[in-house]
């Protein structure tokens, strides 16, 4: 993976994104301001709650945001392609082909009406074509990649005949029928068993490296991403607060926020009997700070925090979002002076 | 020096509970029976918590139901305050119900959604307790600020709260009765990270306070490590393994507890256990394999574990089921 | 051990006030969301309108209506509406064959329609639902005479639907024997069925959700469970088909006055208006026109109306 990276080679190449619901009034920002970079061969998380905006990304970018939503971007392309401008026309050739995308629950992806095998086929024959026999054949042999037991029997089944593991599996099958270029998996692993999860994980890596595809991984369980993600992009609330590699962003966090959701992770408090928590709820349509979005739950807010609103600063793929990033130590850098009151106990 | 140590009052004893459910195959075909629970034995005991472990299909959630006697056991025996409540009648039920309650995994469905917080709290009230309108407001009231709510959440509808202020709104619900036990089943699964520490941290604050006993059944392995006291880990309806929780998770005896721990994503590598991919998936409970249920997916099974059920004995000062525990560890 | 006052949404030491969706101002009431999709649908909005001046007709009648229904005028049979050759304003829509005004016929006919249509939702509902609920409850419950029951009140159900509506309206009547009141209860258990398989539809969806449990594990009972837990989520579906079928109770009830089964003269039912004036087709228009156009214009409304409901409680379209 390249550190140095010309806009012109990069597979995905995004810009301001900026998704909006609502009125044009008072509107509801999604998604803030996102750039975003995948090379060939990359595995991206994209991380964060719910409200984060990481699943409105996604959708926009393969263009599923419906009316009445807006998608704006200085530049949104893929592999020089610019997405926004893009006819319908030819994003569907885009779209299955070198873009896909699989979901989170795998009951509701896959057409209950339809055997697996019809779902499979179509996708190839939308974008290949091919007879009956060949469709079939190939149908199969992506069912095998896959590694699910009994393929041939399980061509002919229907989705609610599957369990949720090996529904998923079809679903990366026909994610992956038509050899894509970037993989988007939108929580692939939430509604699985941790066992699934885990051979889904290494049945996407697996893939992921056999056809060197791009992965980008949207989930919100951060010890997935440290398992499996090289590079991770940190989202609250619609915006980017931080990104980087992913054994540095987890040892060494620049965003308090990325320092506070480490620590309230069970396995980070062991040994306590009270979990550290970050108090106080993601902002709503109706309470967005003026300053920093995490301002009125941040240990280390300012005024300055308060009332402006920080930009995203740094090298590529170590960038941070605060007025006062953490330094090494896990304290507040760039002149921050802690206010003088009594410390309020834990 | 002596020590005085009283023994804990038990709560709550399952004795081999078991339900099968009949499932029709067809018209002609016998009806196939599935073993969804087949012989899980354990103990409450005041302020400490038990996690039921397992995957989906394994047999936690039949569990619940059973313990909070929504259906009735087919076999085996659940005392409570000296009353074996598996096969008791519904005026004793009645009686026995203010003492187990239930916190669900959903928060969006296990509110209704057309009735406000006050209603949802004071229900149980109204059901159980002769108390007037007044005093019932007042208790649902004080058991909101207990929970962390604002007064004014009183009279407002479910859809106006987040998923976390549904999950305190759902405990508050249980505890309205002053129950001994609670039986939560998933309650922080679908929360994010930072609600999941709130939620967490208010269940074993009420914990402390009230004495009250949880049954927790959980997948996330390292939310288990924190809250639980003694882990139950379940598979196809059976126990395989039960123990305190820091000889279980440091030192795992059973295959499917060591796979399931090695499966568990951690962030820190040098956490993360030896990689133990487990092939396949959970068999169906209709047709379960002769023998040990694990040994199609186990890397240890032989011949015997083909063969011959195990059965949970004694090992290493835990209980574990498994032919080959000797020479496993 | 010290009281342990949780207040998880603990404030950081330097944050501003917490912030959290349900401090924001309360969001507009049910009522006020509701109106504000309803009224989206024009046809709706105009069909509640048409249904706001009948009820008014209805109420007011007394004040309303230029003349009695009843009365006759002797010496102005058939008089033709006001804006054509030989009629007067005294009877603005005309009279009939023995001289009853038309205008105040259509407006005393209001009241009825609407009483009939609301008395036979209203009577086929409490039965409909109520059986419903028993069917849906039924699966879940031990006793296998008692489980028993879904069966045998759904198929019954079916039994209901499959004969013809106004046939077996025809037959109640016949059995009662003639009248207003007698068509009602005919109406009402023609229709009963759709509601019967509504609830129990709707019931069987609500019925393996948490909140159901919930209740059960805090000791509710089935009456309780069915009526305080799990109906008021069946709503929805319900009101859509009342309202609808206040239109269809009117058909049918204008139908029955036709055949002359249901009201008996002189009381001025909009059916039986047109039962007495199809000899006039073609030397009176006016006679059978008016209560036509009535029953169309009421029964449209009553529609448009339904569907404007339909589309507003669901909450699937909510955007």
């Amino acid at each position: 993976m390249s550190t140095t990276h010309t806009a012109n080679n990069a597979l995905l190449d995004i810009k301001d994104l900026r998704v909006q619901f609502g009125s044009e009034t008072s509107p509801f920002t999604a998604v803030d301001g996102l750039d975003l970079t995948i090379e060939q061969g990359d595995v991206v998380g994209i991380v964060g709650e719910s409200g984060s905006g990481k699943s409105v990304t996604s959708l926009a970018l393969m263009g599923l945001i419906d009316y009445p939503g807006r998608v704006n971007a200085t530049r949104m392309a893929f592999d020089g392609r610019d997405l926004l401008k893009m006819k319908d026309k030819e994003r569907r050739s885009l779209l299955g082909k070198d873009i896909a995308m699989i979901f989170q629950d795998p009951m509701t992806s896959l057409n209950p009406c339809y055997t697996v095998a019809f779902q499979l086929m179509e996708t190839l024959r939308l974008h290949q074509g091919g007879s009956s026999g060949e469709l079939r054949a190939k149908a199969l042999a992506l069912l095998k990649q896959v590694d699910i037991p009994d393929p041939e029997r399980r061509l002919d089944a229907y989705p609610h005949q599957l369990s949720g593991g090996m529904s998923q599996r079809v679903m990366v099958a026909i994610a992956i029928a038509c050899n894509p270029r970037l993989l988007i998996a939108d929580e692939p692993t939430t509604a699985l068993d941790v066992t699934v999860q885990a051979q889904m994980l290494d049945l996407l890596l697996q893939l992921q490296r056999e056809r060197g595809m791009a992965l980008m991984l949207i989930t919100h369980d951060l010890s997935v991403v440290a398992q499996t993600a090289q590079r991770v992009v940190v989202m609250y609330a619609g915006q980017v607060l931080e990104t980087g590699l992913v054994p540095d962003i987890f040892n060494a966090p620049q965003h308090p926020y990325t320092q506070a959701l480490l620590a309230a992770l069970p396995e980070h408090n062991l040994g306590r009997s009270r979990l550290q928590t970050i108090p106080g709820v993601v902002p709503g349509l109706h309470d967005r700070p003026a300053g920093c979005l995490l301002s009125p739950r941040c240990a280390y807010a300012l005024d300055k925090c308060r009332d402006i609103r920080p930009d995203l600063a740094g090298p590529a793929n170590f960038q941070v979002r605060c007025h006062f990033p953490l330094d090494g130590e896990g304290k507040p850098g760039n002149g921050w002076q802690p206010l003088t009151f009594s410390k309020v106990s834990a | 020096m002596m020590q005085n140590t009283t023994p804990s009052p038990i709560l709550l004893e399952a004795k081999n509970l078991a339900k099968h459910y009949p499932v029709s195959q067809g018209w002609l075909k016998p009806r196939a029976v599935a073993r969804a629970l087949d012989g899980v034995s354990f103990t409450l005991t005041p302020g400490k918590t038990l996690a039921v472990v397992g995957e989906s299909g394994c047999g936690k959630s039949t569990l619940a139901r059973q313990i909070t006697m929504i259906e009735a056991p087919t076999s085996g025996e659940l005392w409570m305050d000296g009353i074996n409540i598996a096969h008791a009648d519904r005026s004793v039920l009645k009686q026995v119900r203010p003492l187990v309650q239930m916190v669900f995994q959903n928060p969006y469905a296990s509110l209704n959604p057309r009735k406000k917080v006050s209603a949802m709290l004071e229900e149980p009230l109204t059901i159980n307790t002769s108390l007037s309108r007044a005093e019932r407001a007042d208790k649902a009231r004080a058991m909101m600020a207990k929970v962390g709510l604002r007064p004014e959440h009183y009279g407002r509808f479910p859809h106006m709260f987040s998923g976390g202020q549904r999950q305190r709104i759902a405990i508050a619900r249980a505890l309205m009765l002053e129950p001994k036990v609670i039986v939560a089943d998933e309650p922080v699964s679908a929360l994010d990270v930072s609600i999941q520490a709130q939620v967490l941290n208010l269940l074993m604050d009420l914990q402390e306070s009230s004495g009250v006993a949880y049954l927790f059944i959980s997948h996330n392995l390292s939310v288990v490590e924190h809250i639980a006291d003694e882990v139950l880990v379940m598979y196809l309806g059976k126990c395989v393994e039960q123990g305190s929780k820091a000889e279980l998770f440091s030192h795992p005896l059973h295959p499917y507890t060591k796979a399931l721990l090695a499966s568990t994503p951690r962030i820190d590598p040098t956490q993360r256990q030896q990689k133990m991919m487990l092939p396949g998936e959970l068999p169906s409970p209709l047709a379960p394999p002769p023998g040990c249920a694990f040994n199609n997916r186990c890397p240890h099974a032989n011949d015997r574990c083909r063969q011959d059920i195990p059965v949970l004995r004694q090992f290493q000062g835990r209980l574990a089921a498994c032919h080959r525990l000797e020479e496993i560890s | 051990m010290s009281q342990v006052s949780v207040s998880p949404e603990d404030k950081a030491p330097y944050a501003g006030p917490a912030t959290d969706p349900a401090a924001a101002p309360a969001p507009p009431h049910g009522l006020v969301e509701f109106w504000g999709y309803f009224r989206q649908n024009r046809g709706a909005v105009l069909g509640l309108l048409v249904v706001l001046i009948l009820i008014f007709c209805a109420l007011f009648a007394d004040f309303v209506a230029p003349h009695s229904a009843i009365e006759q005028f002797r010496d102005s049979t058939l008089a033709p509406p006001a804006w054509q050759a030989g009629g007067s304003s005294k009877f603005l829509l005309g009279t009939d064959s023995v001289g009853r005004d038309i205008l105040s016929r259509l407006i005393y006919g209001s009241r009825l329609s609407l009483i009939i249509g609301l008395v036979s939702v209203a009577l086929s509902m409490t039965a409909g639902v109520c059986l419903g609920l028993v069917a849906g409850f039924a699966r879940s419950w031990n006793n296998p005479a008692l489980r028993a029951l879904e069966t045998v009140i759904m198929r019954l159900m079916d039994i209901l639907q499959s004969l013809p509506s106004l046939l077996l309206a025809i037959a109640v009547v016949a059995i009662l024997g003639p009248g207003l009141i007698n068509a009602m209860y005919a109406i009402a258990i023609v229709l009963m069925p759709s509601y019967a398989r509504l609830t129990r539809a709707a019931v069987n969806g609500e019925l393996h959700k948490d909140y159901v449990n919930a209740s059960r594990i805090a000791g509710a009972g089935t009456l309780r469970l069915m009526f305080n837990c799990v109906l008021p989520n069946c709503t929805a579906p319900l009101i859509v088909q009342a309202t609808l079928g206040i239109s269809t109770a009117i058909l049918d009830a204008a139908a029955l006055g036709f055949l002359g089964l249901g009201a008996q003269p002189p009381t001025p039912e909009w059916g039986s208006m047109l039962a007495s004036a199809t000899e006039f087709i073609q030397s009176a228009w006016w006679v059978v026109t008016f209560p036509g156009l009535a029953i169309v214009v009421s029964v449209l409304a009553f529609n448009l109306m339904g569907d404007g409901l339909r589309d507003a409680l669901d909450p699937k379209l909510k955007r």
